[in-house]
Formats: C-alpha cells, structure tokens, sequence
C-alpha cells in the first residue's frame, strides 16, 4: 500500500512516475504465450500470402508476356509489362497481407492460378 | 530526466539489444519484450476504463502489430511507449464514439465545484483513487499523465474541443488530489 502512496511535493511528477510503473500482473506469463502464439499464426499467414504472391506474380508475369502481340513486342515492351505486372500484383497484395487468413490466402492463390492459366489458353489460341 | 540510474541504462541496453535480436528473428527475443512491457501497456489500458479482458485482447492485438512494424520502430519514447501508443490507437479505434459521447456529455452537464464520489473520502491507493473519477477525468488524466499525449493530441484522439480536455485534465487531478488526502 506504501508503494501506491503518491507523494504531494510534486504531485503531477509523482503521478506520471506512479502511472508510468508497470504493476507486476500474475498472469504476464500467461499473457505472452498468447501473445507469442499469435505471432506465430501471423508469421505463418504472411509467408503464405508472400509465397502465393510470388507465385501468382510469376504465372502472370508469364501470361503477360505470352498474350502479348508477337509482331508489336518488342524485348522491352515485354519487359515493360511484365513488370508492371508485378508491381500491381504486389501493390495488391500488401494490404491483403494484414486481412487474410491462410484458408482466404489458399482460395486466392487458386482464383488467380485459374485466371493465369485462362489468359494462357486464349493467348495460345490466338 | 537528469540523469538515467544504472539500472535504467542497464535496462535500455537490455531492451536495445533484444530488439536487435528480435528484428533478426531470433526465437524467444519479442517474448522477453512482451514479458517486459505488457503490464504497463495493459494497466494503461485498465485505467483508461477498459474492463480486464477487453483491456488484454487490445494489449494483445497492440503487441502484435508492434511485431509486424518492428522494423519502423525508431527508438523514440522506448519500445514500452510506443506499444502504449499502439494500443491508444487501437482502444479508439473500437471506443472512440463512446469515449467521445462520454467525453461531451460529462464536459456539458460537469461542475468543478460539484462533489463527486471521490471527494467523499481520502484513499491511499493510486488505482482505487482513478476508478473513483469520472470515465472523461479518468481518460483524460490517465493519457496525459499516463501516455504522456499533450492536451492537443488527446483532443485530436477523441474529436473533442481542446478546452474540454483541459477541463477534464485539471478537475481529474483536482479530485485525485482530494481523494488521495491532501
């Protein structure tokens, strides 16, 4: 109770210094499991969506360049696209990052693999 | 702040360097900070007039994504300040029109003069003395002296006038003064 006491000398210092203390909860250990446990699941979700970006970035990076018109591109126009490519699909997924679980990563992952692989075919039947 | 005490230099040491190691991905480095921080974030949170679990799930969220931005942090105020901070953030994220209506609400019908449950008798116990002020007085006092917001910052926080922080502010502290039996 002493240790609570705020002294009236400088009451606005003794105050900040009193609400500056961290009271020493029984349970911190209990705290910070939880708190390293979410980290891990967060970890794990944003690997997953970084490897699917990746991944996804490359098939369209590869439908990009394949649909493109044969007699127009030349090596930097491809270039140019491809990496405009990449960079809106990254631009996209950033802020997916921080909202997806890795369940909704795996279901995105499989609607672009599946728009990546539509763009191919119909740049192929061209 | 003239001068750090040894253990405090010690302790900033300590923390620098399981940030560094943190930042690395070194197992176990975040968990020591957590361990190190989270009663202060927590009881901030407590005294802002976050019932326990509420205040802990927003402890928790506050440490996670001081663990997303690790890299940002800038050494500014120590890493217990800016979770703090983080977890301001966060508690008006999901508070603010409550916080505010409060806020308004006890500034438009307040009296100074008015005695109020903690000018009924003298307590010796900080936190006892904060859970006898209004949820405003303890919002605001617990930020300013607590978080170290200035009035300005608190005002922008909740979407209040600047003079209505101050008021809470000053009639918070008066009632803690006479609660705490000066």
């Amino acid at each position: 109770m002493q240790e609570n006491h705020v002294s009236f000398e400088n009451f606005d210092a003794e105050l900040r210094r009193r609400l500056g203390q961290a009271p020493a909860y029984a349970d911190t250990a209990a705290f910070a499991a939880r708190v390293a446990a979410r980290v891990r699941r967060d970890s794990r979700r944003r690997a997953l969506v970084r490897r699917a970006t990746i991944a996804f970035a490359g098939a369209a990076a590869f439908a990009t360049a394949v649909s493109m018109p044969r007699t127009a591109a030349t090596g930097g126009d491809v270039h140019a696209a491809v990496t405009r490519t990449i960079a809106s699909l990254a631009d996209a997924f950033a802020p997916l990052a921080q909202l997806v679980t890795a369940g909704d990563a795996g279901l995105i992952a499989l609607a672009l693999a599946a728009l990546a692989f539509a763009a191919l075919v119909r740049a192929a039947a061209e | 702040m003239d001068g750090a005490e040894p253990t405090d230099v010690a302790a900033a040491d300590a923390e620098r360097c399981w940030l560094a190691a943190a930042l690395a991905g070194e197992p176990g480095a975040f968990d020591r900070l957590v361990r190190l921080h989270a009663g202060h974030v927590r009881a901030l949170l407590r005294r802002m007039g976050a019932d326990p679990a509420a205040a802990d799930d927003i402890a928790q969220d506050a440490f996670v994504q001081a663990w997303r931005r690790l890299a940002e942090f800038r050494g500014e105020g120590g890493f217990g300040g800016w979770v703090a901070r983080i977890a301001v953030r966060l508690w008006f994220r999901r508070h603010a029109r409550e916080a505010r209506r409060v806020v308004v609400e006890v500034a438009a019908a307040g009296d100074l003069a008015e005695p109020g449950a903690a000018d009924s008798g003298h307590v010796h116990d900080l936190d006892a003395a904060l859970a006898l002020l209004g949820p405003a007085e303890r919002l605001c006092v617990t930020l300013c002296h607590g978080a170290g917001y200035s009035h300005g910052e608190i005002a922008a926080l909740i979407g209040v006038p600047l003079g209505t922080v101050k008021s809470h502010v000053r009639r918070g502290l008066i009632r803690l003064r006479r609660s705490l039996g000066e």
